[in-house]
């Protein structure tokens, strides 16, 4: 079973080379939206840890089995994430990250086509709901922050 | 497969309502103990949220569906999917071509499984949640796949939306010009909202609902399946923010024959056990008023 919150404590850990160097970490998380979203409707935002950022070009995800960078995962439109399965992110940082405790954040989203912007609020004037919509608005406000505090052992 | 006697409205729900729970403490199997314990014959899923390896669920996927479906007497009655059309960064629609690709998977997927309506969710280009611009032609290009397959594309109705639109009456209008049965509406009951809940963001904000009950009855024709929304029931099976008994008389008068497909739309919906209570109590509601 999939552990409730976003960011999962399970899967949280150093990644290593054949020679046994710390090269990052992973870290998975699942959706908790109510429904999968193809790949190419995934924004990948920074991972941060203790406050330190790692952008979109320090990260692969796993999906599937299968490992995409950000710019790949947003061309591919019929590939899909289920809600049930886990993401794992591994990030480059190398030496790994250190024994102990982990502020860990993940920032994604997915701009939905169905429904005005997530996280939008509609305008005071109603006379302006017919207007169409900035498709600008659709990615910023789709990538949200998701956090947990995990260890590494 | 199950098949309801009924003739008029009948109890299903949709695997929609769960879905603070889904995966974390219950399964598909969960859900459809728990229709068969308030005597819902009909289920809808969601193609992109329900069916594992979707578009292209394992036969032992496929198996374990059927077997559900018949231990459990359910009907698949009503396949949720999306036209996504902000499918690529920066384009607001996508064209006919590629939606179409979209919506064809689903329209076969969806006869696989034994589903005949599908609630056709198309993206929207405003906050009145407009359509997109080539609606018509995507629906146009499906439909004779769609006859083929026995299933009617459902759009939903949708609060803000309301059943007096120019939205609904484009949908009317195209219906009647190509008389097809491949193609209808869905009433989500969201649309009569006329009570805020206590302590939870809603609309309507100022208490007058997008629409009205005794607008249904011109529309029953056209409407295959309602997502039987609702927010909050209270402990004597009052739903305290949606006119339900006005609702299901007009359908009930109007000779309407269908599923109401429960969809919990309140808050809570990740702590164990109160997503089922809250459907429990609205069946209970649903069966009263029905008288069966």
């Amino acid at each position: 079973m999939l552990e409730k919150q976003n960011v999962q404590t399970r899967g949280f850990h150093n990644v290593y080379d054949e020679e046994g160097n710390a090269i990052g970490f992973q870290v998975c998380i699942r959706s908790t939206y109510y429904k999968g979203v193809w790949l190419s409707q995934i924004r990948v935002g920074d991972v941060v840890v203790d406050g330190e950022h790692f952008g979109r070009d320090k990260q692969t995800w796993i999906i599937n089995g299968v490992e995409y960078d950000a710019d790949q995962m947003e061309k591919l439109s019929t590939i899909h994430w289920h809600i049930l399965d886990v993401a794992t992110i591994v990030v480059k940082k190398p030496g790994g990250l250190a024994q102990g405790y982990h502020d860990v954040e993940v920032n994604f989203g997915t701009p939905g086509s169905y429904t005005p912007p997530m996280f939008a609020i509609p305008p005071k004037d109603k006379s302006e709901w017919d207007k169409p919509f900035d498709i600008e608005v659709f990615s910023k406000l789709a990538v949200r922050p998701y956090k947990n505090r995990m260890i590494i052992v | 497969m199950a098949t309801p006697a009924i003739k008029g409205p009948k109890r299903g729900v949709s695997i929609y309502s769960y879905s603070g729970e889904w995966g974390v403490t219950m399964n598909l199997e969960d859900c459809f103990k728990d229709m068969y314990d308030m005597g819902a014959t009909g289920v809808e899923i969601l193609a992109n949220g329900h069916i594992e390896n979707y578009p292209q669920p394992t036969n032992e996927w496929m198996d374990n569906w059927f077997r559900l479906c018949t231990k459990y007497n359910i009907t698949p009655v009503e396949y949720g999917h999306w036209v996504t059309s902000r499918l690529y960064r920066g384009e607001m629609e996508l064209n006919t071509e590629e939606s179409l690709r979209m919506l064809k998977q689903d329209i076969i997927l969806a006869h696989r499984l034994g589903f005949t309506v599908l609630r056709t969710k198309l993206g929207v280009i405003d906050w009145v949640l407009t359509p997109v611009r080539n609606w018509r032609e995507i629906i146009l290009g499906a439909l004779d796949l769609a006859e083929r397959y026995n299933v009617c594309m459902c759009p939903e109705i949708h609060m803000p939306t309301a059943l007096s639109s120019k939205m609904v009456a484009d949908y009317v209008e195209f219906i009647d010009k190509y008389q097809t049965n491949n193609f209808g509406l869905n009433i989500d009951f969201g649309t009569f909202q006329n009570a805020n809940m206590p302590n939870f963001p809603g609309t309507p904000e100022d208490g007058s609902p997008c629409s009205y009950p005794h607008e249904l009855r011109p529309l029953l024709p056209y409407i295959h399946a309602c997502h039987a929304k609702f927010n909050n029931m209270s402990e004597d099976f009052q739903e305290t923010t949606i006119p339900y008994p006005e609702i299901i008389k007009e359908f009930v008068d109007g000779g309407w024959d269908g599923y109401f497909l429960s969809e919990y739309e309140g808050p809570h919906k990740d702590e164990p056990g109160f997503v089922s209570e809250q459907l429990k109590r609205q069946h209970v509601m649903m069966k009263r008023i029905l008288g069966y």
